[in-house]
């Protein structure tokens, strides 16, 4: 069971890292959007957290491309990002949409209790890692 | 010769065609005189004409349909028109249809009208800029908006890290630290958790001034949304010795509104009555027909009451009116805006009632009925 993260912002990238690591789960994070999708095509993650603006490949690019290949079908998708304008309601009430499907988002600067409660809604801790 | 064309004449008499050349010559603007409607249409629709004035009575055409097709063309054209008769029935048909801005006897005067072209030359030329720096005004909002939104998301990008980083500490995840190291951190984290506030709020604050806020207005219960923020902030209340108590008026039917809007406001303002509180505690109560056509929601509190000098400034941008008590949660100076905003784009007011020592009373209206027309320009 791991966590795959795709943020360009270092900083936050590996402290989300450390956060989710130091709660026990165990976490790769990737700054480059390429790297993590090669990544995830050879070790498959159980859950997916990812900036949207990213360089090169945008989030919802990447989740179009991952959702083509059916082994991605059900790896959640959770969308971590500083631009928060929805068209009415902010992207944290509404998610965002991809190819018609919303997407669970959470604001940056995120509060870590409910990016472990996130996290806790589509997968278990492993065991002792 | 060399005067631009501002001023059109359509009369079938050429004698008063004639007479109308000869009274205008000296004016600093150029006048066409014509007895023909299909030619005044195509000069109208080429040159810029400020001002139509036309008889009533025409074998091809009513002065009055004329004037309505000007007003079709371009609205902003000031028309005027000429009548010999004094049958009230043109005059009505000239202001209901060709919304005139004048009706001119005839025989008139010939100062009087060359003073009413002049006005409504001073009108047309007012509207048109009027139009122009409202056009300029949209578009500064529009910059202001996208501005605003790029800069959020630039300041909340390094602002993520800071939190994050401060937290993980304070959450005592990466080992313990000690209560002094804590409570440094502590001012630390509410600053941050300050501005982001803030930022929240500016961007809030911008897209509604910019009217790019859409609101999510439907038929909801105005009770059940105040009972929500009572207990929402009812730990907060008796954590400092409040009462919170709701006083529903039982008349209130369903209206409409924004529910997560509208508990905004309700949450700003009773968050406020909390901080300003000392002892009593605070009451939302609502009133049924208020004004015959709202319902009003009141907050009411018990604490040391607002100055009228301060009141005056409570709703305007970063205005606050006291800092609040030590390691308390600072606002952003932007709640009340906001509030008046979000009330205001529902179609209701937002106030203010203090006595120094007695308490405060803020209140809102929220129409009845929905209004049809949301569409509020800038």
């Amino acid at each position: 069971m791991r966590i795959l993260i795709i943020d360009d912002d270092k900083d936050l990238c590996m402290l989300t890292q450390k956060v989710l690591s130091k709660n026990g789960y165990m976490v790769d994070a990737f700054f480059d959007p390429k790297q993590a999708i090669k990544h995830a095509q050879e070790k498959k993650p159980s859950l997916i957290l990812m900036d949207v603006m990213l360089p090169g490949l945008s989030g919802p690019e990447i989740v179009n491309s991952l959702k083509n290949d059916p082994r991605f079908k059900d790896v959640p998708v959770v969308f971590l990002t500083a631009l928060i304008t929805g068209e009415d309601r902010s992207l944290e009430d509404q998610g965002l949409t991809v190819g018609g499907v919303q997407y669970p988002t959470l604001g940056k600067p995120y509060e870590i209790d409910k990016l472990l409660a996130m996290v806790g809604r589509f997968i278990k801790k492993d065991g002792n890692s | 010769m060399g005067k631009d064309i501002s001023v059109l004449f359509l009369d079938d008499e050429n004698g008063t065609l004639d007479l109308l050349r000869n009274d205008f010559a000296q004016e600093p603007y150029g006048i066409l005189a014509t007895n023909n409607p299909d030619q005044a249409m195509e000069v109208i629709k080429k040159e810029k004409i400020k001002v139509v004035l036309c008889d009533q009575v025409m074998p091809k055409i009513q002065g009055v349909q004329f004037l309505q097709n000007v007003k079709q063309f371009d609205a902003n054209i000031v028309r005027i028109l000429l009548t010999a008769y004094s049958d009230h029935t043109v005059v009505e048909e000239a202001v209901n249809i060709g919304e005139v801005y004048r009706v001119i006897g005839k025989p008139w005067k010939r100062p009087d009208l060359i003073s009413a072209v002049h006005r409504s030359i001073e009108r047309y030329d007012l509207t048109v800029k009027t139009e122009a720096a409202n056009q300029k005004l949209k578009a500064m909002y529009e910059v202001q908006r996208e501005f605003t939104s790029v800069v959020s998301h630039e300041l909340r990008t390094p602002l993520a890290s800071i939190k994050t980083a401060i937290d993980l500490v304070m959450k005592k995840t990466l080992g313990k630290i000690n209560a002094e190291q804590e409570e440094v951190l502590g001012r630390a984290k509410k600053n941050v958790d300050r501005l982001k506030r803030l930022i929240d709020d500016i961007l809030d604050l911008t897209k509604m001034e910019s009217g790019k806020l859409k609101m999510n207005i439907m038929k909801n219960d105005i009770h059940q949304a105040i009972k929500d923020v009572a207990e929402g902030q009812r730990d907060f209340a008796q954590g400092r010795g409040l009462y919170i108590k709701t006083a529903p008026d039982s008349q209130v039917p369903f209206i409409s509104f924004d529910s997560d809007r509208i508990g905004q406001v309700l949450n700003n303002l009773v968050g406020n009555a909390i901080k300003f509180t000392k002892q009593g505690g605070i009451t939302l109560k609502t009133t049924n027909k208020y004004n015959g056509d709202f319902v009003l929601v009141s907050v009411i509190d018990t604490g040391k009451g607002i100055s009228e000098e301060n009141m005056k400034k409570l709703f305007q941008k970063f205005q606050q009116v006291e800092s609040p008590e030590e390691n308390e949660e600072g606002g952003t100076g932007l709640g009340l805006a906001i509030s008046k905003e979000i009330i205001g784009l529902h179609g209701g007011k937002i106030w203010v009632e203090s006595k120094v020592d007695k308490g405060t009373v803020f209140q809102f209206t929220l129409p009845l009925q929905e209004r049809v027309n949301t569409d509020t320009a800038v």
